[in-house]
């Protein structure tokens, strides 16, 4: 993946450091296991938040997993990418570490014990994964960083998911520009260019959407996790609350007065809260549709943004 | 899935960060001037240079690329590596730490005959620097054509030293051991059969003393003692993308008075990273934005930008839809082409749903946004069921893997959520994402 020269290098690297390990006496062995013993049972508390968060850092930059349980505890893979999939965000991390970084203390700790973030870079981004001051001095928090990640993630899915709704009413008008109607599906059928999404070759325009547009609908076995989190549907009908009130958008079986989106989180509470709408307007609403978003998000049939649905923006 | 951001077109920017590589951010630029004054090198002349080196491993000659466009360190290093005739492998480019060499200079120490064989040839050094830093991308397409050339003259193949990779486009070299590294011995006016251009002959460099080898040399690929490491070797290239990549890891961890500095410019020895930085960062908080000039929900259009870029650099270059691997390049053509695999959007997928603590790191609006978007809606979903704790905060247990997920479901088997009838509790009243506008006008 990403700029490894090959694929399984992180892996690879692991396996040096334990081969190294192996090579070593079996003295040097020994005591490693002692030193280790305690380590692989508690997570560790440093002296001042600026050591554990050198610990965490030089856990990261060296890839050593044992290391990085010591730092965050038994659930590190939790917090930090071990494999293909988010590489590129340790790199990232590492950058903005290097360009900046600092302990700021929370101003109002949410428990009475005083916490502090790590932040690097120069936008101010937080690590969300807070310190705690406990006992004998200052460690991770891993519930808090659980909770922070999923207040975080909510908020990005969300906001990708009002982007998502507007980038397909541009992919509509592009459909709509090729056809003279909008498109009824996401992923074309085979041969076809009845969806946002058809194969292209090389040099061709790209169709109005890409190809994770497959990834979008609930109904394929793709897309279970949807796309950042958020499932969509094509709506073919606007209620009495939409502009110029009720009407079907279908008119001899294609999509020619408008269409609507509706998008839901996949798994809500966890991807997402609220749920989208859209026309070809592109004034995006939301609502909370509560846990089970999704079949009511599957039994609405139209556009109809009433009071209960409030504008919204990314 | 892979992300990459190369900009193909655009060589002054590509120079300025070349030179600008990963240790000297910041630092005025001397490729720049070099890039506007000198004359393009046509590929014959660049075959001619890249011929004795088209052969090492990939990650070796991408240390040995980055080492020419500093030629008098290079020098130095081949007089230290003279001075310490035992020095090798890790062990020799930790003690050459301390010195000013670029770290692609000091790798190079791990290599004695990498640098013998440089020292001989300061001239050729130093134009394959400067040809690296003014048309990388034509030096790349270079290696893979001798490398093409010799294996259709049966003299590069997969031996005991090294792993040779052949794609559709491209032939990849790697150790066959990636803790021992063994560099290969060759005459270039041999290896690559007959020389198709008479009036740019190959740079020849005979091995050094010490490193002749009797036996092979006279065609194919000989290889003398091999050289043991175990992060020496941090360079890479993606050959699609004319990216040149570096191991993070291995890289701290030969470098480690460098870590910092280096990490500076994360993983690419790239000429995009430093300043294409906002770029960066955009493609980290969302992975499909390729293009910084559309406007921001084309980010959101499904497309996956890695797989974009990859097909229009090769489309550009070979006419030829090439992505995935091997076999799924095979399906696709089986399918007729230009279709997204199931893996590939698999993959995607993944990619933007990917969910870690360091998600996102850079871009500190974004995440401010995100927190206070999520906030909004986590109170929302608590005053909606009624038997969620407010923010989840530490009450979330640590076997649960996220913070309100256990505690919704006790929450909600007995509040019986309903359908849509319930409005929106309090929790909501300070508005979405800090907006709270009536209506929110598209721009476009």
């Amino acid at each position: 993946m990403i700029r490894f020269p090959t694929r399984g290098a992180l892996g690879a690297h692991v396996s040096i450091l334990a081969v190294a390990f192996r090579t070593a006496g079996t003295l040097l062995a020994a005591t490693l296991l002692l030193l280790a013993t305690p380590a692989a049972q508690a997570q560790a508390v440093y002296p001042t938040p600026d050591d554990a968060v050198k610990a965490f850092v030089d856990a990261l930059s060296s890839n050593d997993h044992d290391a990085m349980k010591h730092v965050l505890g038994n659930d590190f893979t939790r917090f930090i990418p071990t494999q293909g999939i988010g590489e590129d965000d340790v790199y990232a991390f590492l950058g903005e570490w290097a360009k900046g970084h600092e302990i700021v203390n929370d101003a109002t700790p949410p428990h009475g014990l005083p916490t502090a973030h790590l932040a690097v870079g120069t936008s101010g981004w937080t690590l969300p994964i807070p310190l705690v001051n406990v006992a004998h001095g200052w460690r991770f928090d891993p519930p808090a960083a659980k909770d922070e990640i999923l207040t975080r993630r909510i908020g990005r899915n969300e906001r990708s998911a009002i982007l998502t709704s507007l980038a397909m009413v541009d992919a509509q008008s592009d459909y709509r520009n090729l056809t003279q109607h909008y498109a009824q599906r996401f992923v074309s059928t085979p041969g076809q260019r009845d969806g946002l999404y058809w194969a292209t070759a090389p040099g061709e325009p790209e169709s109005p959407l890409g190809p994770l547009a497959a990834a979008m609908p609930r109904d394929t076995v793709l897309a279970r996790d949807g796309y950042y989190g958020y499932h969509f549907r094509i709506l073919t009908a606007q209620g009495s609350h939409a502009k110029e009130g009720a009407q079907n958008y279908v008119q001899a079986g294609v999509l020619s007065k408008g269409f609507g989106i509706i998008a839901w989180p996949a798994d809500y509470g966890k991807t997402g809260v609220m749920s989208f709408i859209v026309n070809q307007d592109g004034q995006v609403y939301e609502k909370n549709l509560g846990p089970q978003s999704a079949s009511a998000a599957a039994a609405l049939r139209s556009f109809d943004p009433d009071p209960s649905w409030r504008p919204a923006q990314p | 899935m892979k992300r990459f951001m190369a900009y193909p077109r655009g060589a002054l920017i590509l120079c300025a960060t070349l030179a600008g590589a990963p240790l000297f951010i910041g630092v005025a630029v001397p490729g720049l001037s070099y890039a506007q004054g000198a004359a393009k090198m046509s590929s014959q002349q660049i075959d001619s240079l890249t011929a004795p080196i088209a052969l090492y491993p990939d990650a070796l000659l991408a240390q040995v690329l980055m080492a020419t466009t500093f030629p008098d360190q290079v020098e130095a290093a081949a007089a230290w590596s003279r001075a310490n005739p035992n020095a090798r492998g890790d062990d020799a480019v930790k003690a050459v730490s301390s010195q000013s060499w670029d770290p692609s200079v000091q790798s190079l120490v791990a290599f004695p005959q990498v640098l013998a064989t440089m020292a001989q040839k300061p001239d050729c050094v130093s134009q394959l620097g400067n040809a690296f830093l003014a048309q990388p991308n034509d030096v790349m397409d270079s290696v893979q054509r001798l490398r093409r050339q010799a294996q259709q003259a049966g003299n590069l193949k997969s031996s005991e030293q090294q792993k040779v990779i052949v794609e559709q486009s491209t032939i990849t070299i790697v150790p066959a051991n990636p803790q021992v590294v063994y560099v290969p011995t060759y005459n270039p006016t041999v290896v690559y059969g007959t020389w198709p251009y008479p009036a740019y002959p190959p740079v020849y460099v005979p091995p050094p003393p010490g490193y002749a080898l009797a036996s092979g040399l006279a065609a194919g690929l000989a290889f003398g003692t091999g050289v043991a490491i175990a992060n020496s070797l941090w360079g890479g290239f993606n050959w699609n993308n004319h990216d040149v990549n570096i191991n993070v890891n291995h890289y701290n961890n030969i470098n480690t008075n460098n870590r910092i500095n280096v990490n500076g410019s994360t993983t690419n020895w790239n000429r995009n990273a430093n300043v294409n930085r906002n770029t960066a960062n955009l493609n980290n908080a969302n992975l499909n934005n390729a293009n910084l000039n559309r406007a921001q929900t084309d980010a959101y259009r499904g497309r996956d930008a890695s797989r974009a870029q990859a097909e229009q650099t090769l489309q550009n270059r070979t006419g030829q839809n090439l992505n995935g691997t091997a076999s799924q390049r095979v399906q696709n053509i089986h399918q007729g082409g230009g279709g997204a695999s199931a893996n590939d959007v698999r993959a995607g997928a993944q990619n933007v749903n990917r969910d870690n603590a360091l998600r996102g790191a850079g871009d500190g609006n974004a995440a401010r946004q995100d927190a206070q978007r999520g906030q909004a809606s986590r109170e929302s979903l608590a005053s909606r069921g009624g038997g969620y704790g407010a923010g989840g905060g530490g009450a979330a247990g640590g076997g649960q893997q996220y913070g309100g997920g256990g505690q919704r479901a006790g929450g909600y088997a007995g509040g019986g959520g309903g359908g849509g009838g319930m409005q929106r509790g309090g929790g909501f009243a300070g508005g979405g994402g800090g907006g709270g506008e009536p209506h929110f006008n598209r721009r476009r």
